[in-house]
């Protein structure tokens, strides 16, 4: 009798030992598919892994390894979700912080600057991840960079010893960008002159050019006494000329920092070596 | 001694089966993971896992199930492919159905994919339906909506009645008519399009310049006069090409209006489609 039960426990051991080893062995087939950059085949394995594992016992590992997967194949509502599942069968409070962070990575990146910023409100107001708070600030500092507010960006990397560089290129951007106001403002008082602080000579010289016309038109107009005529000229051409120049100078001045702020990233995502978003 | 370690190696005997086995890739085990898959809406892996145990074993059941996720993923010439082939299986009339399904969405109204012959009596119905609402969808007349309407369940015919009620709703102006008014009187033909604000405001333009236009040229302001009557014509011109685009927009808006009705209302009653047909989930 003794042994028939011996024979059950031992029987019972191995075969878990057996399902263990089947799981491990799926995991890291998972994991060199990814190292592989096969991300689709990851998915596949990982979920597969996450089927078969009826104790959850990789499910933080399975569900991590998804969403990582999710984020370098661009599909980053995917990789939320996942980190979102990873994040609840966490198993410490590191790696709850580091799911959470990477869900803040990549509403950065996906620029929902509000979500990430009340995120990581949250996350520094929590009293487990005090110790945390430079990560945080990094991640803040990310957060203003994609949220095109490179002067408060420069602020946060600035109290962080480690990212002087980051400091530096977010002070360059900030002066390399033009004053939208300032554009507009020297149109206002000479047409064509905020597409010349901008850099586009052309459209300048042709506002100016429309506005010198209608502008002559309309004073000829009353002074011949023409009363009519130089309103109809002055409301209908000259000003909405005017107007158009006005939104031209801002427009070009929008373009041309959104150009800086895209070659910024750019430069940043191909040749920044510290963690990226 | 002998004995426990005779049992010990007895007890090893299955476990080493287990190892030797294909783990979680054996035929059974793929099926249960596509069909989690299948369920988590997951259909291009769904599809995936399916294929590979059907080129194992190959069963209608499972092509069927191939075929459910490339309708799924609105691959419909692949699930097309895949229903075609079990025409004559057991699940014939099922993916028939199916077929029928897919022309809707391709807007394919030939007579061989709209009238295929059912012997289940709510599959026959449903595929009646559905080859009434591909003729709609092609072509909007009473005959066809009278159609449709008669083989609607009371509280269908409510909700598709009121879709298609007011006839203004699909009948089209000519873009050709409206440029045409336009150049009769500016602004009429936005006016004809129902756009009664452009209407007015291109009257009002146009008649302004060419009134300045006349008065300069009488009063011998021959430079003005000819300002004027550039501007008159170049606003002129925007208005007979404005009419005609107002009435293409008209149409365009009308029809993708009730296009996302009508789809709406097909999309609830699921193309008269059976969902039991389509795969359960939990």
């Amino acid at each position: 009798m003794k042994s028939r039960w011996l024979l059950f426990i031992l029987e019972i051991f191995f075969q878990q030992g057996f399902a263990q080893i089947q799981l491990e062995k799926q995991l890291a087939f998972a994991e060199s598919l990814f190292a592989q950059e096969k991300y689709f085949d990851a998915i596949t394995e990982a979920k597969r892994l996450s089927f078969f594992d009826s104790t959850d016992q990789y499910s933080f590992k399975a569900n991590n390894l998804i969403a990582e997967s999710y984020r370098q194949g661009g599909k980053l509502s995917e990789a939320v979700h996942y980190f979102t599942r990873a994040e609840i069968s966490s198993h410490d409070k590191m790696e709850l912080f580091s799911t959470k962070i990477e869900i803040i990575k990549i509403n950065v990146l996906r620029r929902a600057f509000y979500l990430a910023d009340h995120q990581l409100n949250e996350l520094e107001k929590d009293q487990r991840f005090t110790a945390e708070n430079s990560s945080l600030q990094y991640w803040r500092g990310w957060n203003y960079l994609f949220h095109d507010d490179w002067q408060k960006a420069a602020e946060v990397f600035g109290k962080i010893d480690s990212v002087a560089t980051l400091k530096n290129i977010c002070e360059e951007v900030q002066k390399k960008k033009y004053s939208v106001s300032f554009a507009r403002g020297i149109s206002i008082a000479l047409p064509g002159a905020g597409q010349f602080y901008t850099g586009n000579y052309v459209s300048g010289i042709l506002s100016l050019g429309w506005n010198v016309l209608f502008g002559y038109l309309t004073v000829q107009a009353f002074s011949a006494e023409r009363i009519f005529d130089g309103m109809v000229v002055g409301t209908m051409l000259w000003l909405r000329f005017y107007n158009g120049n006005l939104s031209n100078a801002e427009k070009f001045a929008i373009e041309k920092n959104e150009l800086i702020k895209n070659e910024t990233l750019d430069y940043l995502q191909k040749n920044y070596q510290g963690l990226k978003p | 001694m002998r004995r426990i370690f005779f049992m010990g190696l007895l007890s090893l005997f299955p476990s080493i089966l287990i190892s030797q086995d294909d783990g979680l890739f054996t035929p059974e085990k793929r099926k249960a993971f596509a069909d989690y898959l299948f369920c988590e809406k997951d259909f291009l892996r769904a599809a995936e896992e399916y294929e590979a145990v059907n080129s194992d074993n190959q069963n209608d059941s499972l092509k069927y199930k191939i075929g459910l996720c490339f309708l799924k993923m609105g691959e419909y010439e692949k699930a097309k492919n895949d229903f075609s082939r079990l025409r004559n299986s057991s699940l014939g009339e099922e993916s028939k159905l199916l077929m029928l399904k897919i022309a809707f969405f391709q807007n394919d109204g030939n007579k061989e994919s709209t009238e295929p012959s059912f012997k289940n009596e709510a599959y026959k119905t449903a595929s009646l339906r559905l080859a009434s609402a591909i003729k709609i969808k092609e072509r909007i007349t009473q005959t066809n909506l009278i159609s449709l309407g008669n083989m609607l369940d009371e509280n269908d015919k409510v909700d598709f009645n009121n879709i298609f009620s007011n006839k203004e709703r699909w009948q089209r102006k000519s873009p050709f008519a409206a440029a045409l008014f336009s150049a009769m009187v500016p602004g009429a033909g936005k006016i004809y399009t129902e756009n009664y604000g452009d209407g007015i405001t291109s009257f009002i333009v146009t008649g302004l310049f060419a009134f300045l236009a006349y008065d300069n040229f009488r009063a011998h302001h021959n430079t003005r006069a000819w300002i004027f009557t550039g501007t008159a014509a170049f606003f002129n011109a925007g208005n007979i090409y404005g009419s005609y685009i107002s009435a293409r927009n008209y149409n365009l808006e009308r029809e993708e209006e009730l296009n996302n009705e009508f789809d709406s209302f097909l999309n609830s009653k699921n193309y008269f489609v059976p969902k039991e047909i389509e795969g359960s989930c939990k």
